[in-house]
């Protein structure tokens, strides 16, 4: 008999109660409760800390709520400007925290999250000078003068490509 | 973390061990990951010891963004066109190292040009050398390589300036294709409903030909006619595909790698006609009445080249 709720708990060891469904939309608890069977003991998730897992249950339990009405198809097209509101909006926080939930979604293994926060990122990234760029993600130049022209001048074919 | 890169899915792994031994449970995770297998190709610029890069990498703490995991860095360089990916190459030795990583190039060429590109990867080393080779043509008509013809529209266009029928007129363009893929559209923008076959030739002049008062394909040229057979270095035509009108979209992809022509119209590949174009070519045209024109269209899509 499969149990409706199960248990997560975080790298700092709060307890959460899920339901099973949403649970599983993370593949990687998916398997852990295939593996371990009918258990009550909770899931431990000792890479996910309690902030970021209630952000990613958040995103889970609206998406569970709300079902995407294009589900996969088209996947191979990377397109940008495709991300949905709430998901837009879910992903307007400070980077380390935009960062921990690439990481919980990539442990988690919850593709959908992974590729949203991801698109946040290159949209940040989108557009922007090298310097630009460094400033936004704290990037520290370590190219000498003649490594920076040297790169500046093996990427200007790239200037009048124009496919 | 899987990464679909098309036909195959590549399971990247994190480049580094986990640092937290005490961390059973983050140790079985990376255990279960494969081993590190698509850094093949360092950035001709990678002066400094990558195994440092990385080593630099692993002290952040998923602050910031370079202290991602790699695979993670080239997922999200994979949602960034081109323009923006060498931006971020700029930045430092890290990101010039992810954004020439090899893998990231064949996604990003397979993604834009389509499967059958395999085919004529295997003349280049790298994928992002082989992405370099696309090109679409940013010729012109030469105005000294024509015969009776008037150009306009920054010599994008060209017409037929005699108003008497059968005399052919031929015109090349700019410049020259020798190597890699180069593609081009042209707009067919006046063509008689009863001027068909030889009355309107497109296609690839060799270096050599020179008698502008001639249609392209009869002293060593290939072409596509307008009633959708095709010629090469022939006054007789083949049966090759459906014939084109006023209107038309006609687009040219001509690959020096495996040596073929292949045509489209309205967008809709043809097929391939030719497969023996070598040495040094330029898109030509044959037009045989007064007032036939045709322009080069700026700026077309390089089409997917999955049939």
């Amino acid at each position: 008999m499969s149990m409706s709720t199960v248990k997560l708990e975080s790298s700092d060891e709060k307890i959460y109660e899920v339901e099973r469904d949403i649970a599983c939309m993370s593949v990687t608890i998916k398997n852990m409760l295939e593996d371990i069977g009918d258990s009550d003991a909770p899931i431990p998730l000792p890479n996910v800390t309690s902030t970021i897992l209630e952000k990613v249950l958040e995103y889970c339990k609206h998406h569970h709520e709300h079902p995407s009405p294009q589900p996969e198809d088209k996947k191979d097209e990377k397109r940008l400007d495709d991300i949905p509101p709430y998901d837009r909006d879910f992903c307007k926080v400070d980077q380390p925290t935009l960062f921990e939930l690439i990481l919980a979604a990539n442990y988690l293994d919850i593709k959908a999250l992974l590729d949203v926060t991801c698109k946040t990122v290159a949209n940040m990234i989108r557009g922007k000078t090298p310097e630009e760029i460094r400033k936004i993600f704290n990037i520290k130049n370590d190219f000498t003068p003649d490594e920076e022209e040297q790169i500046r001048k093996e990427n200007e074919w790239c200037e009048d490509k124009g496919n | 973390m899987e990464l679909c890169y098309g036909e195959t899915s590549y399971s990247f792994i994190a480049s580094q061990e986990p640092q937290d031994e005490a961390n059973q449970f983050e140790m079985e995770y990376y255990k279960s990951l494969p081993h590190h297998h698509h850094m093949v190709v360092p950035p001709s610029n990678a002066i400094v010891d990558i195994n440092d890069l990385f080593q630099q990498q692993q002290s952040g703490n998923y602050r910031e963004l370079q202290s991602l995991p790699f695979e993670i860095l080239l997922h999200i360089m994979q949602y960034l066109e081109v323009e923006s990916l060498v931006q971020v190459s700029r930045t430092n030795h890290l990101f010039n190292y992810i954004c020439n990583d090899d893998e990231l190039w064949k996604y990003i060429c397979i993604n834009k040009f389509g499967w059958t590109i395999k085919k004529s990867k295997s003349l280049y080393s790298d994928w992002k050398t082989f992405y370099r080779s696309f090109n679409i043509y940013k010729g012109s008509w030469d105005s000294n390589k024509m015969g009776k013809m008037i150009l306009s529209n920054n010599k994008k266009s060209i017409t037929h300036a005699g108003d008497y029928l059968g005399s052919y007129q031929s015109a090349r363009g700019t410049l020259p294709i020798k190597s890699g893929l180069t593609y081009w559209e042209f707009q067919v923008n006046c063509l008689n409903a009863n001027q068909t076959g030889f009355h309107l030739v497109i296609g690839l002049v060799p270096e050599s030909f020179s008698i502008w008062q001639t249609y392209l394909t009869s002293n060593g040229g290939w072409g596509y006619l307008a009633d959708g057979r095709k010629a090469y270095n022939s006054g007789n035509g083949v049966s090759y595909a459906q014939g084109f009108a006023q209107g038309s979209v006609v687009g040219v992809l001509v690959d020096m790698n495996l040596k073929t022509m292949t045509f489209y119209h309205n967008g809709k590949c043809q097929g391939v006609a030719f497969t023996n174009v070598e040495g040094t070519v330029y898109p030509g045209v044959s037009l045989l009445t007064g007032g036939q024109s045709i322009s080069f269209i700026d700026n077309p899509q390089f089409p997917k080249l999955d049939e």
